[in-house]
């Protein structure tokens, strides 16, 4: 599985959006998996309360966060969404606790496909100045020379 | 030693700590065992390990015995970081 492949079949890459709050940033980011049928509206709802419940445990470095909730019946694929925000949203009290990049997956069982995409994730983010590329990204054509 | 890498789920987070340690492992020849789960999971197996990593907001949920460590990470992909807290951890 790849992820760039699994964003164009979902349609789930969105750049320079605004949100008022980190609920909102994370509706924002699950919306196009629920569009694409991968999800159903209550995944959203089992993010946010895992938030609640742990705070931002998916901050994977400061302004980048892969929020995610356990595989159950709100799953029906595995997929990704890639969302960027025109600035950073604050997702907990803490320094670093903050994202601007929103990559939301599901999975449909933990032992799935989902494990293949992380490494390509890390890779993306260990070349720093893709982090900036990224963000900068004004569309979704410019974004995918990134990934 | 084993090592354990913790996350909600066992699928995102502790996946991105488990490829990191590994890397870090295999630089300074270290052989270790190393597996990562979920919270849930890692309430049962706990005792099994000798050094736990989780992100920084897992480790309250979390409780070690005896000379065992647990060690919470805020940033996953700085790597000097966790090579530092690695290599103090294994002495």
């Amino acid at each position: 599985m790849l992820l760039r492949d699994n964003l164009i079949k979902n349609n789930s890459i969105l750049v320079n959006q605004e949100a008022k709050n980190w609920k909102e940033a994370i509706e924002i980011a699950v919306n196009p998996l629920i569009k694409s049928g991968a999800v159903t509206k209550e995944y959203y709802n089992n993010i946010v309360k895992s938030t609640e419940e742990y705070g931002p445990y998916y901050i994977l470095s400061p302004g980048i966060a892969m929020p995610h909730a356990r595989p159950d019946e709100a799953v029906k694929e595995n997929a990704f969404s890639l969302v960027t925000f025109k600035n950073p949203i604050k997702l907990g009290e803490l320094e670093g606790e903050y994202a601007q990049i929103f990559i939301v997956f599901s999975a449909t069982n933990s032992e799935t496909h989902v494990g293949q995409v992380i490494p390509q994730i890390v890779d993306i983010f260990d070349e720093e100045e893709n982090y900036d590329k990224i963000i900068g990204a004004m569309s979704v054509e410019e974004l995918l020379e990134y990934i | 030693m084993k090592i354990l890498a913790v996350c909600g789920n066992g699928m995102g987070t502790s996946m991105v700590i488990k490829m990191k340690i590994k890397k870090i492992l295999d630089k300074n020849n270290i052989t270790a065992s190393l597996e990562s789960c979920s919270l849930g999971q890692a309430k049962s197996i706990i005792d099994n390990y000798d050094l736990i990593f989780a992100s920084t907001h897992l480790v309250k949920e979390l409780h070690v015995k005896g000379d065992k460590k647990l060690i919470g990470l805020k940033n996953l992909l700085d790597e000097k970081d966790l090579e530092e807290k690695l290599l103090e951890a294994l002495g």
